[in-house]
């Protein structure tokens, strides 16, 4: 049985290529979480770096920023992709925004940095703040979130719109109330994905959020004090800013330690992401389907 | 190719429901559907037949302005005594009036209350009680509430292909239509699920004026009161039922009832 020998192979083939790529990551990721895991400590997360290891201001730098570009990107990125999924379906002008999603989606992060810096930073004077930032990766973020958006909705089946116009509903009302909450589900996942990779950016921010980190002062509510968390207008350095100003600039004895431990905590978390997306994405979809 | 120029239309001396006026539709610049003039009896089912491609759908389309965004319609609509063609009109409140079923079953992917509850809400206030005695109503109607033994929570995409259509066919019926508008709406279903639409039709029709596009020409000869052949974007032929299946007036309809179309 020559066919059955070939299946049998190709199968073999394919499941060894896979378990090879798991292995990959595997051995990746566990070597940063040995090579960092001795640094890591309850003082590590909650003490400054100006007073030694910590890593406290960057993390929440990163948490912040992370917050404040998903509440900017977010309702772009959805109002793009229902312009371009269900109104302006097939038309030119989606095809000409799709191109430019396309292209802007494969600009290198550290040109988006530097058009922040020139416009953001030193034409509207914003300085090197959390709200530079945050703008910069909006615009890193967009692309990407519009994409995984755009293609949540078209999941959806269209004979949902033609049954609730047919019913005399409008076709906004059809979205809002019988297509997005169906999307739901592959928005969360998309979100969550983009913000992986948003928390995980350096290269848009080094020149817009800025490479110092300020000692905060997290009981201080008012946004207007400059060493308030809460405050926009600082500069803030995140983890992967600080992974590579530590690495670059080299500084002190703890340099090396400082970094393996930044980046397993920047790992960690983003893992974390991923499995709130899934649970998340997973309980709506038994949710709405129920 | 056959002449269009003789067309036969008998259309019967009852109080009527709907009725067009060279209604046109065009596409860019070919017209789909040539000026068409047509009466629809009230409580009665009409049935439009044709070969595909021969405008009876987007003649249907049009009776509750589903066309709009992708034609060009002209001419006259007229039910009860307003011109649903004026472009002034609200569509949505139309289309409450005027139901559609489609040839795929539609349910929204939530429960069956949802499904049910949707569009009237955007159009009236009900209370509570009123609603679900409603779709109680409906879904007798349709045989469901039985099926479903009146759960009103269970998510529609479990029900079967025949189960969900007749769902569709009930969620029309919650705003108390005139008129319901029926393309194609067994032509997915097996035969036995066919049989039951089929059933509610001819319950239904007491009530209710259905205009339905068939191409099962058993199905039209079985249920339909009245019969509308369609060819090349024209209505060649109007005739009740039992007339124009026995012995049709165009050479054509006679061609195409018998199979040796074309």
């Amino acid at each position: 049985m020559n066919r059955y020998r070939n299946d049998k192979f190709a199968r073999g083939l394919i499941y060894t290529i896979v378990g090879a790529i798991i292995a990959l990551i595997a051995v990746f990721i566990g070597y940063l979480l040995v090579q960092g895991w001795s640094t890591i400590s309850w003082s590590f997360l909650t003490t400054a770096s100006d007073d030694g290891l910590g890593i406290r201001d960057q993390l929440f730098n990163s948490l912040y920023l992370l917050i404040l570009t998903l509440l900017l990107s977010f309702p772009i990125a959805l109002g793009s992709a229902i312009a371009l999924t269900i109104y302006g379906k097939k038309s030119r002008f989606a095809a000409i925004a799709e191109m430019a999603i396309q292209a802007l989606s494969s600009l290198p992060s550290i040109i988006i940095g530097l058009f922040g810096f020139l416009l953001l930073v030193l034409k509207f004077k914003i300085g090197f703040s959390v709200l530079s930032g945050a703008i910069a990766l909006t615009f890193f973020n967009l692309p990407i979130l519009t994409q995984s958006i755009s293609l949540a909705i078209a999941t959806v089946p269209e004979a949902r719109m033609t049954a609730g116009v047919s019913l005399g509903v409008s076709k906004w009302h059809t979205i809002t109330k019988v297509i997005l909450p169906e999307a739901m589900p592959g928005m969360i996942s998309g979100i969550v994905l983009s913000a992986g990779r948003v928390f995980g950016e350096a290269a848009a921010l080094i020149y817009t959020a800025g490479q110092s980190a300020p000692k905060l002062d997290y009981l201080n509510w008012n946004i207007f004090d400059a060493n308030s968390f809460l405050n926009p207008l600082r500069p803030a350095e995140t983890l992967a800013v600080h992974i590579w100003k530590v690495n670059t600039e080299g500084l002190g004895a703890n340099a090396e330690a400082i970094s393996k431990g930044t980046i397993v905590i920047l790992i960690l978390t983003i893992l974390v992401f991923n499995l709130l997306a899934r649970q998340l994405s997973h309980r709506l979809q038994r949710k709405i389907y129920r | 190719m056959y002449d269009t120029a003789e067309t036969y239309l008998k259309f019967p001396d009852l109080p009527n429901a709907l009725t067009t006026k060279d209604l046109t539709v065009k596409y860019d610049e070919t017209l789909a559907l040539q000026p068409c003039s047509a009466i629809f009896p009230k409580n009665r089912i009409t049935a439009l037949i044709g070969p595909s491609g021969s405008g009876k759908s987007t003649f249907l389309r049009c009776l509750n302005r589903m066309n709009d965004e992708v034609a060009a319609i002209g001419g006259q609509i007229m039910l009860d005594g307003i011109n649903i063609n004026d472009p002034k009109l609200n569509v949505y409140q139309l289309r409450q009036q005027v139901g559609m079923l489609f040839q795929q079953p539609n349910p929204f992917a939530r429960s069956i209350r949802f499904n049910l509850s949707f569009g009237v809400l955007e159009h009236q206030k009900i209370s509570a009680s009123d609603l679900h005695q409603r779709m109680e109503q409906v879904l007798s109607m349709v045989d469901l509430w039985t099926e479903l033994d009146g759960d009103l929570e269970r998510n529609a995409l479990q029900l079967s292909g025949g189960q969900q259509q007749r769902l569709c066919l009930a969620r029309t019926l919650m705003s108390m239509p005139q008129v319901l508008l029926l393309d194609e709406p067994a032509s997915a279903l097996d035969p036995i699920s066919t049989a039951k639409i089929e059933a509610n039709l001819l319950e239904l029709k007491q009530n209710y004026t259905i205009i339905i596009v068939t191409h099962n020409l058993e199905q039209a000869a079985r249920i339909s009161d009245y019969t509308a052949f369609f060819y090349d974007g024209h209505l060649m032929e109007y005739d009740a039922t039992a007339q124009l299946f026995i012995k049709p007036h165009l050479a054509m309809t006679d061609d195409y009832l018998s199979g040796n179309f074309g």
